[in-house]
């Protein structure tokens, strides 16, 4: 929950610096890519949090990884204060204030069989009647849901799959609400 | 009656063709925190204060702090089942307790499951577990009696239909026995009885439960327990259950009694909750808001007016004081928000007098709208006796010799506490109460020795009963002790005794 809170403060002083650069869209991007690069390479992240290896060391070491110099100064500030652990907390929280400050929507869709480029385009529009704001989607394929998809739009929740039909008919059925 | 699987396929079928396929909406948020009973969840934007949330597993939460950046919630459930990240659902609802005549005569967790192996409880009817109190224009004075069967209660601290009287006292003075003698006098009164554990051992829970089945009590009453075991969330609803329990008999034109044994534990586990949810404590670590916490579960009791029914709810509340003392945060609150206590002293129960009632403590603020006629002519007089007999004994210790009329008022006294003494689970009714004090304030047994004075009561109860039926039900009818009445009593009382002093003499 601590966790939450600080990386709601960096995100937010993150975002602010980069959209005073005019350069968020790419900044984010960048700092994402750090975060899955952090995440993939494990050495990378042993290195960074290894209070043996001196902090020069560590700075060529993240120069070398990201290019832009705010990227660089925030993950070097996370190393100094030994919290490079909220670092894809921050990503997801930075993405989230991006969002709400471009009055875009991020749903994330989940569907048994993979969308056609029409079938994304209709839900994209009837998404954005609903929502009132434009919505971009994030596809990704779930074959346990078997037909039907999953429309996750922040807290709330859209199910239209056969798994959970077949759910609610089996308490229908057992005779249970 | 036989099933033939045809059939089954056909329901089946039917069942199939009407199943409407929706699109289900909902909103969810993420576990970051559980433990001790509280959880936290991140996202629920929309969750609204006191709201029923859905954990995996089948385990329900209740909404209790909105916060910035998550919700903090108790949880109904076993949280060893839950873990970090898991989807936490919103309902809409708020929580309810099942209710109804089919929970009578069981024992239930404060969800309204049962705990007493007879089955499941068969009932469609539900009620919130908060409700606003009735309010003024639904309400009407406490005017009916509720007999406690205990004869110094019933004379001096009479309790009414609707009130809400307070048990307090050290441990072991006999609190939850008077609580108990008041259910079992029940019996035939249309009554019906809630008994609410809260933080108690199992072992008391089950003995409560057994002495209210051998005394044929159980039938009219309903036990909601969570015991010291169970997680706070269960122990801080459990008087609030029990309360919708009774309440819906309340708004069926019936009486119920509630009592909350006991209301102490009840503001521990509550001030475990807030503690752990970082609710800032204040005195004695509860939180700010444990007086609302009671008062709002004691402004439920009431007596409701002929137009709503006129059903009543009352409340008896067990609050447990360390060494005698009732200046405490949670004694306090409770005593100011009652119409009453009965004030339960260690001295007096191990000096013999049971119940150990302190008179001079104790009060009902209703007082004799909640009595009939007869019992206030009798025992209108008795409170201010045994006042001046406690401040005259007091002074008598040191005293060396005496005159006679205080020697007369000292013996009287004796004879009056000894008349108040009851063994527990020995309801006495209204009618034999009456004779027996008009008994001993009108000087009948001042002769007699304090060690007859048990048998004395016990003979002419019997004889009543046997010779002269129709005194007791006089008072029964009647209600008011007029001249008639009493000569006849009068009459009755020396004939006994007559035969009395034969038969005890050497």
């Amino acid at each position: 929950m601590k966790q939450t809170l600080l990386a709601n403060r960096y995100a937010r002083a993150f975002v602010r610096v980069s959209l005073r650069g005019g350069k968020a869209p790419e900044w984010h991007s960048g700092l994402k890519n750090f975060s899955v690069l952090l995440r993939q390479t494990p050495l990378l992240y042993t290195s960074l949090s290894n209070p043996g290896i001196p902090f020069a060391k560590k700075k060529e070491l993240v120069e070398k990884c990201a290019d832009v110099p705010v990227i660089q100064r925030l993950v070097l500030h996370l190393v100094l204060k030994n919290r490079l652990g909220i670092l894809s907390e921050i990503t997801r929280r930075a993405q989230e204030l991006l969002d709400e400050e471009e009055g875009v929507a991020r749903a994330v869709v989940r569907s048994a069989s993979p969308l056609s480029l029409e079938q994304k385009q209709e839900l994209s529009e009837s998404l954005k009647d609903w929502m009132g704001q434009t919505v971009l989607i994030e596809e990704t394929p779930d074959p346990q849901l078997l037909a039907g998809m999953v429309i996750r739009v922040g807290d709330t929740i859209l199910d239209n799959s056969l798994k959970n039909q077949l759910k609610i008919l089996e308490h229908q059925l057992a005779g249970r609400q | 009656m036989a099933l033939r699987p045809e059939e089954i396929t056909r329901v089946i079928q039917e069942q199939l063709e009407g199943f409407q396929p929706q699109l289900q909406l909902k909103e969810v948020g993420y576990v970051l925190q559980v433990g001790d009973g509280i959880a936290r969840v991140y996202g629920l934007e929309t969750a609204l204060a006191g709201e029923l949330l859905e954990f995996p597993n089948g385990v329900f939460g209740m909404v209790f702090n909105l916060e910035r950046e998550n919700v903090g919630c108790v949880l109904f459930g076993d949280e060893t089942q839950l873990h970090e990240g898991d989807e936490v659902k919103r309902t809409g609802r708020i929580m309810e307790v099942p209710v109804g005549e089919a929970l009578l005569g069981r024992v239930v967790n404060p969800l309204g499951q049962p705990l007493d192996g007879k089955g499941e409880i068969k009932t469609t009817k539900f009620r919130p577990l908060e409700v606003i109190a009735p309010g003024v224009v639904e309400r009407q004075p406490v005017k009916e009696p509720l007999q406690t069967g205990i004869k110094a209660i019933d004379a001096m601290i009479p309790i009414g239909r609707g009130q809400r009287e307070l048990i307090i006292g050290d441990r072991q003075t006999g609190k939850t026995a008077i609580a108990l003698d008041t259910i079992i006098n029940q019996k035939g009164q249309n009554v019906v009885c809630v008994y609410v554990a809260v933080g108690q051992k199992q072992s008391t829970v089950a003995r409560v439960v057994k002495t209210l089945e051998d005394h044929g009590a159980m039938q009219y009453s309903i036990v909601v327990s969570a015991t010291a075991s169970d997680p706070a969330p269960l122990q801080y609803i459990a008087p609030y259950a029990g309360c919708s329990m009774a309440e819906d008999f309340l708004w069926d034109k019936k009486h119920a009694l509630c009592v909350y044994d006991d209301l102490s534990k009840h503001a521990q586990a509550y001030r475990q909750l807030s503690l752990l949810l970082r609710r800032p404590p204040g005195r004695e670590a509860y939180p700010g808001d444990v007086f609302y916490l009671h008062s709002r579960l004691l402004e439920r009791a009431c007596k409701l007016n002929e137009k709503h029914g006129g059903g009543s709810l009352t409340a008896l509340p067990i609050i447990e004081t360390q060494a005698g003392d009732v200046s405490g945060y949670i004694p306090t609150n409770v005593i100011s928000i009652t119409d009453g206590q009965i004030y339960l002293e260690a001295n007096l129960f191990y000096a013999g007098i049971r119940p150990a009632v302190n008179v001079g403590l104790s009060v009902s603020r209703v007082g004799g709208n909640a009595q009939i006629r007869a019992m206030r002519q009798v025992a209108g007089r008795l409170r201010l006796d045994l006042a001046q007999y406690n401040e005259l004994a007091a002074f008598a210790q040191f005293a060396q010799d005496l005159d006679k009329l205080s020697r007369d008022q000292l013996a009287r006294g004796q004879r009056m506490v000894e008349i108040l003494k009851q063994d527990q689970y020995k309801p006495l009714t209204v009618e034999q109460q009456v004779v027996i004090i008009f008994a001993g304030i009108n000087g009948y047994v001042d002769d007699l020795g304090l060690e007859s004075l048990g048998k004395f009561e016990q003979g002419l109860f019997d004889f009543l009963d046997k010779k002269h039926p129709e005194v007791g039900k006089e008072i029964r009818e009647k209600k008011i002790m007029d001249d008639g009445l009493k000569q006849k009593l009068d009459q009755v009382i020396k004939e006994f005794k007559n035969g009395f002093a034969t038969r005890n003499s050497p």
